[in-house]
């Protein structure tokens, strides 16, 4: 990509100053050595955070299903002497399983995900046998301790990834079975948890099941979160319940009671401004969002505002264009690469 | 929503589809803290509020989002849309007035006249096919004192959201309903409620329910949603209030209707009414036998009893004979004297609407489930008219054991 002001840089700085960062030329497509992959692994989730699935799917064709034998440290014997198994980072594998869904394949990504699953359960067992695949000597206790936490870890992603292509493919009960059994393992998530199976249950239609698992989230539990989240959990799904009952008013009312305790909180002010859309008052709604994203760049430009506001522009006048435009310089100024212009709806 | 717009006019008019909101969705990309990115992705996603803030792993976030779309619209639901009427142009425009009509299939009622410039219109849709919301905006252009027609078509098509078939079985003087619904939207379809109401001829029983000690529970368990093209089948038991049945078939009988009320995504609200479904019914038998009472098992060659109790539908008198037939092969056979004419209460008559008891004796032949042979009835007095009963019932035929047949 062109940068001219890496240009303008290179140019009036001198020349030691300056950090030799990898770039796509530098990191030759081969697979030896153990810093590429790596590299290769914070490329590959860079591209996703920019959204360019595309190109992050063709990009890990080239590793295959990450199991060939160039992979393993054992292949590289003159590099990594005493090191066996896997060289692939679990992050790049729990990428190269959640990939195909994000470019329509769900299926293919929850038979990667399932596989996932079960070599972590295995890891997991054998580990709590007291060893590590592929070594020989036992583990310490303490060795023991950090790789059960640690692969349990992995294990608790792998199962989230899951929840989220079953959501991408929207089969929510299903989702809702993989966060009821997450509950178990994850106690200190437990509310959190029951608050997002009640939200998928609201978007099925079902709400006595989200009432129910609502109420379950207000308990106290094992939760170690302090009070004032656990409220604005609870009025945030209130407001949901309103929302799904269409009491407008409500809903805004719950959100509003949420902000007083957290009066920063963007997702809050977004929720009250489209509650007044749907009472009928376009101008207000649209006064608010738009306070809202001027109020504090960059934290505040966020493409779920934008995505509301250019909705609630193209409704209002014809001049829509130009008001979509008007953020143009402000989004130059504040984000990044990965924000995505398609939040601007300019066509 | 769009139609073509004259260039000359000073307002605009647009509409919106309110469906309800959505949540946020994110991509949650995570790394390991060991991991190249180190930290800078988690932090990257707890900026973002599509993100639920709690639980970053989670796609499934907390802020509503407006919809995008028009989505699609089922009949039974309720269509609301957003009307915003906007002057963009250096120009006053005057009294300004705004009406609002829906051209269904088959007629076009009016919704709303106002003069408002932002406006919310809610209209339950009853029809199939396509609508066309027609919006008029009259006005006056103040420097000119010209006035202007500004109109514009918003066609949209109402699909079928449920497939209900029906299916009727006769059980003696009740009918059982079975009525199968199907979804036939692509998204679930939480069923609030499903009743069947009959109509003035009928009293209906629900037998969707399980009766356990204290309290009923539905069939179908804590489960009230229908996934995509799922089918359930609710069963009712209708019970005529008045003798409907004559001696001749009755059809196309109103029985009653369906009435569903649903919830779709984020509490679209839906509800549906079927036309009264219709039954036939069969004539009432003119001459009924029924099994009152009789074992469950018998043992082989051993003779049992079981009674009979014969009811005269017909309009007149009765004088039976009974013929007991026997056929090759039957397993149970008839003994007594066959063609007797059984003594009736009445004049050696059975009565109109009445009903005797009689007790036959029969012999098992053959081990195993058994039916009973045909019976054959003769109306002496009208004209030896016949009525055959082949399928009276069945019992089971046990083998004895060797061992009690050494007594003899």
């Amino acid at each position: 990509m062109h940068d001219p002001i890496a240009e303008l840089l290179a140019a009036h700085f001198p020349a030691e100053s300056r950090k030799t960062l990898p770039s796509m030329e530098s990191v030759a497509m081969d697979m030896a050595g153990l810093r590429r992959l790596v590299m290769w692994g914070a490329r590959l989730a860079l591209l996703v955070v920019m959204q360019q699935f595309r190109e992050a799917e063709v990009e890990m064709e080239a590793f295959g299903e990450l199991v060939n034998p160039d992979l393993f440290y054992q292949y590289h014997t003159h590099n990594y002497p005493d090191k066996t198994g896997s060289m692939v980072p679990f992050s790049m594998r729990l990428l190269h399983a959640q990939l195909p869904g994000l470019t329509g394949n769900h299926q293919l990504s929850l038979d990667r995900l399932c596989q996932l699953q079960h070599t972590c359960q295995q890891v997991l067992s054998e580990v709590r046998r007291g060893y590590l695949p592929f070594v020989t000597e036992p583990l310490t206790p303490e060795d023991q301790q950090v790789a059960e936490t640690l692969w349990l870890e992995r294990l608790t992603r792998v199962k989230f990834c899951l929840a989220n292509t079953l959501v991408a493919m929207q089969d929510y009960l299903f989702a809702v079975e993989v966060y009821e059994g997450l509950l178990e393992e994850l106690p200190r998530l437990r509310s959190q948890l029951l608050s997002v199976m009640g939200r998928l249950h609201l978007t099925l239609g079902d709400l006595p099941s989200a009432q129910t698992l609502f109420s379950l989230a207000e308990d106290r539990d094992e939760n170690e979160e302090g009070e004032e989240e656990r409220m604005v959990r609870t009025h945030i799904n209130q407001g949901l319940v309103n929302v799904f009952l269409c009491h407008w008013q409500l809903a805004k009312d719950s959100f509003e009671s949420a902000l007083q305790l957290e009066p920063t909180n963007t997702t809050l002010k977004n929720n009250i401004a489209v509650c007044t859309f749907y009472q009928g008052y376009l101008k207000e709604c649209i006064r608010e969002l738009e306070g809202v994203v001027r109020w504090s760049p960059p934290s505040s430009l966020q493409p779920a505002l934008l995505t509301n506001l250019t909705a609630t522009y193209d409704l209002e006048s014809s001049s829509a264009h130009s008001k979509k435009l008007s953020f143009l310089p402000l989004l130059g100024q504040h984000v990044g690469e990965g924000f995505p212009l398609s939040s601007l709806g300019l066509r | 929503m769009e139609g073509s717009v004259p260039q000359q006019h000073l307002l605009g008019l647009k509409v919106m589809r309110l469906t309800k909101p959505m949540l946020s969705y994110a991509v949650p990309v995570l790394g390991e803290p060991w991991d190249m990115l180190g930290t800078t992705l988690e932090e990257n996603l707890s900026q973002d509020i599509r993100s639920p803030r709690d639980l970053p792993a989670c796609s499934t976030g907390e802020t509503l989002r407006l919809p995008m779309s028009f989505g699609l619209i089922f009949l039974g639901e309720t269509f609301n849309g957003f009307i915003s009427v906007h002057n963009d142009s250096q120009d006053v425009a005057k009294d300004v007035a705004v009406k609002v009509e829906l051209l269904t299939p088959s007629h076009r009622p009016q919704l709303d006249p106002s003069a408002c410039e932002e406006r919310i219109i809610s209209h339950e849709v009853k029809e199939l096919g396509e609508h066309s919301l027609i919006c008029t905006a009259s006005y006056m252009v103040f420097a000119t004192g010209e006035e202007m027609l500004l109109r514009k078509f918003f066609k949209f098509g109402v699909a079928k959201p449920l497939d209900v078939k029906t299916k009727f079985m006769n059980i003696e003087e009740d009918i059982l309903l079975e009525v199968q619904i199907q979804n036939a939207t692509p998204t679930h379809m939480f069923l609030d409620t499903v009743t069947f109401d009959p109509s003035a001829g009928f009293r209906a029983q629900d037998l969707n329910t399980i009766r356990t000690n204290n309290s009923e529970v539905s069939v179908f368990g804590k489960d009230n949603l229908l996934p995509p093209r799922n089918i359930r089948q609710h069963l009712y038991k209708l019970t005529p209030l008045g003798p409907l049945q004559t001696s001749g078939v009755v059809s196309n009988v109103q029985v009653g209707k369906m009435d569903i009320v649903w919830r779709s995504r984020f509490g679209e609200r839906g509800r549906i009414q079927t036309g009264q479904l219709k039954a036939t019914l069969p004539p009432l038998p003119q001459l009924k036998v029924t099994v009152v009472e009789s074992p469950g098992t018998v043992s082989l060659e051993r003779p049992f009893r079981i009674t009979l109790r014969v009811h005269n539908g017909s309009g007149g008198p009765m004088r039976l004979r009974s013929v007991l037939e026997k056929h090759p092969g039957a397993g149970i056979l008839w003994t007594g004297v066959t063609g007797k004419v059984y003594a009736c209460p009445v004049h050696n008559e059975l009565p109109a609407g009445g009903s005797m008891d009689m007790v036959v004796s029969l012999l098992p032949v053959l081990p195993g489930l058994q039916s009973f042979s045909p019976l054959l009835f003769v109306d002496v007095l009208s004209n030896q008219k016949k009525y055959h009963f082949n399928k009276l019932g069945q019992v089971f035929v046990e083998i004895q054991p060797p061992e009690t047949l050494s007594s003899a």
